[in-house]
């Protein structure tokens, strides 16, 4: 794999500014989908909360995201998450530092990413199911008890729909794991926003 | 200066390079400007087998529609992720993850992008495969689609986007021009005389009503000064920026000779001779042959003179088009970044101009590998983008004649000096170096066609049909 990192260009919090303030329900569609990346990278790369304070340490974010509370704070601020209690909301700056962070850890685990992008097309082109490869089959899974583990709808989210939530999170977190990832998942996250604002 | 590979992407499964010269420009900019941009991209995933690579080339302008295409098309791809679990997801088959066309229903949102004017645009194939229609890029050799993987998606985004933000590239002036100058220069030209012919002698007349009141020489010649100030003043914007620079003209004028004239070297002296007439124009024009009923002549023709103004804006927007991507790397905005395929589109359609020249080059490359290509030979054809292409047509319309023997069509490259002489000819197959001596192709160093004003060489296809068609491309 030639994915070297090539230039530590790391995208600072100026460049993914905004026109429009998003109004309350766009931020939680931004937040869930944040929240949700975050837990891709979890289950696939195994990056734990300890993974992500380093990175905003060494993004320089530490004022936006300090300690494990905060971080779970700003996680648990997703809509989606279990439980309300201690839900803290989310600011334009805390959003435009959790991006940051997430592309910064896509793009250090790109090789990764990338090995489980090749074996999902690998496994299409064969015609099996993506269970079936060791990589992809440890990622569904810890995805999919995860994502029932923490969030309202686990239990009645179909096991089907889980998967291919989380394939599209995986074949995401390519495509994040690039230089530009962070404009393209900021990108993403207001554009989905404002749809997500129309359809409320 | 000759064309170089200025740059070379290769992420693993496929090869960017760009083409081009650099500019002067790029001492003052951050970035490398280039100009005469050039483009080829290689799908040359290592997991496929290499009778399925495939490789396009292209202009900027191609270039720059295949950055947009896909980069609206992937954030597009993005953004279609659902971010809770609603009805639609909770239902969703996981056949979804196919690749099979059919497992795109349950998601209708994954739309392709539309297509620009060069017919690029991507359609996706499930989650995991994409089809890039090739649109003006397409050659006989490529088809009409390219399918990509996501991993080759993610690659070519990634190559095109180090592309965007690495490089300005320079319209390519020159190419364009000769793109639509070569009919509407003309009729710019007509237009600039027209113009001051009518405005002058508006302007005469009027002095001619002024001296039936009022008679003093001193009024009337003042009179004249000033209004001939002003119509000189509105010309230059309409009508000078294209017509009257006249290395454009001779650069022009070789392609338009009537059908078995040899273009002379000295082609431009009809359109040279059109400025001068401006200045001189106050003293050889008499007011008896004015009549009032021309009046309305400018006006029509301000229009056609403002419409080349109006196609050389056109041709500066595909710049900042570059410029709107890179900034908006910078500064993305919930506005702007929605759609950015459509929000590009308007923007990709002002330069219809050059591109569709560019695909129609394009298709006359496929013309020529088809060996049974029967269109009559002509003496201008649009594809002509340098003037020397045409010469080397009629040079040989005169010349050829199709020896005895000869069934298929033969092929040469001339690369031809900046003094319009042979630098080399290479013959493209056995049959062609066998009938080399019977094309009448000059020997290399003597005087062929008219020196080259802008290159150091040029690269001419020639195509010589046993039915005595002749065609010539620039390669």
């Amino acid at each position: 794999m030639t994915t070297t990192v090539k230039s530590p260009a790391i995208a600072s919090i100026e460049a993914l500014s905004l026109t429009n303030q998003p109004d309350p329900s766009q931020l939680d569609n931004i937040k869930a989908q944040l929240d949700l990346v975050l837990l891709a990278l979890e289950a696939l790369a195994g990056i734990g909360s300890e993974a992500m304070l380093q990175a905003a340490t060494e993004l320089k974010l530490e004022s936006l995201v300090a300690d494990r509370v905060s971080l779970w704070r700003l996680r648990q601020s997703s809509p989606l998450r279990k439980g309300q209690g201690g839900r803290k909301k989310l600011d334009v700056e805390e959003a435009r530092a959790l991006v940051l962070i997430c592309c910064y850890l896509a793009r250090q685990h790109q090789e990764l990413i990338r090995r489980a992008v090749t074996l999902l097309e690998q496994m299409t082109e064969q015609h099996r199911q993506p269970h079936q490869s060791a990589l992809l089959g440890d990622y569904l899974d810890t995805f999919n008890n995860t994502y029932q583990d923490r969030m309202e709808d686990g239990d009645r989210a179909s096991p089907e729909a889980l998967t291919h939530l989380a394939l599209k999170l995986l074949i995401d977190l390519l495509f994040y794991s690039a230089n530009n990832g962070p404009r393209r998942l900021w990108l993403a996250l207001m554009d989905r926003a404002k749809e997500g604002g129309r359809e409320e | 200066m000759p064309h170089s590979v200025l740059r070379r992407y290769t992420p693993p499964t496929c090869t960017l390079e760009i083409i081009g010269n650099h500019s002067p420009l790029s001492r003052w900019m951050a970035q490398p400007v280039v100009k005469n941009l050039r483009f080829q991209l290689s799908l040359d995933d290592p997991k496929l087998p290499q009778d399925d690579w495939v490789t396009v080339r292209g202009d900027r302008a191609q270039l720059e529609e295949l950055c947009g295409v896909v980069s609206g098309y992937v954030q597009h791809f993005l953004e279609q992720s659902p971010s809770r679990l609603g009805g639609l997801l909770l239902v969703s088959p996981v056949g979804a993850i196919a690749t099979q066309p059919e497992a795109v229903e349950p998601y209708p949102e994954y739309h392709p992008t539309q297509p620009g004017a060069t017919g690029i645009f991507l359609q996706p194939q499930g989650l995991l495969a994409h089809h890039l229609h090739l649109g003006s890029l397409a050659t006989e050799e490529t088809g009409p689609v390219a399918r990509l993987s996501t991993l080759q998606l993610f690659d070519l985004a990634n190559a095109l986007d180090d592309y965007t933000s690495e490089i300005v590239a320079l319209p390519n002036l020159e190419p364009a021009r000769k793109g639509w100058l070569r009919t509407s220069s003309a009729w710019a030209q007509i237009a600039a005389v027209g113009l001051v012919v009518a405005g002058l002698s508006t302007s005469v007349l009027k002095l001619f009503d002024d001296s039936t009141h009022r008679p003093e020489p001193a009024t009337l010649s003042q009179g004249a000064t000033s209004r001939d100030q002003k119509i000189a003043n509105q010309l230059p914007p309409a009508a000078t920026e294209g017509a009257t620079p006249p290395v454009a003209s001779s650069e022009q004028l070789p392609s338009l000779p009537t059908p078995g004239a040899r273009v002379s070297p000295s082609p431009s002296i009809p359109t040279v001779t059109v400025p001068p007439v401006v200045p001189s124009a106050p003293r050889t024009i008499s007011p008896d042959g004015i009549s009032p009923s021309r009046n309305p002549e400018p006006t029509t023709q301000i229009a056609s003179g403002s419409g080349a103004a109006g196609r050389d804006r056109a041709e500066t927007a595909p710049q900042k088009s570059t410029v709107d991507l890179d900034a908006s790397g910078g500064v993305p905005s919930a506005s702007a970044s929605v759609r950015p395929a459509p929000a590009l589109e308007p923007e990709f359609n002002n330069a219809t101009v050059r591109r569709s020249a560019s695909s129609e080059r394009m298709e006359s490359l496929r013309a020529e590998s088809a060996p049974a290509a029967s269109a009559p030979a002509q003496n201008s054809t649009a594809f002509d983008t340098i003037p020397q292409v045409a010469e080397v047509r009629q040079y040989f319309q005169q010349r050829w004649s199709p020896p005895e023997g000869l069934s298929q069509t033969i092929e040469y490259t001339l690369v031809i000096n900046q003094n319009g002489s042979i630098q080399q000819i290479l013959p493209r197959g056995q049959t062609a170096g066998d009938y080399v001596d019977r094309t009448g192709i000059p020997l290399v160093g003597e005087p062929f066609v008219s020196p080259l004003n802008t290159r150091q060489s040029a690269k001419i296809r020639l195509v010589l049909s046993p039915n005595g068609n002749v065609q010539t491309f620039l390669e």
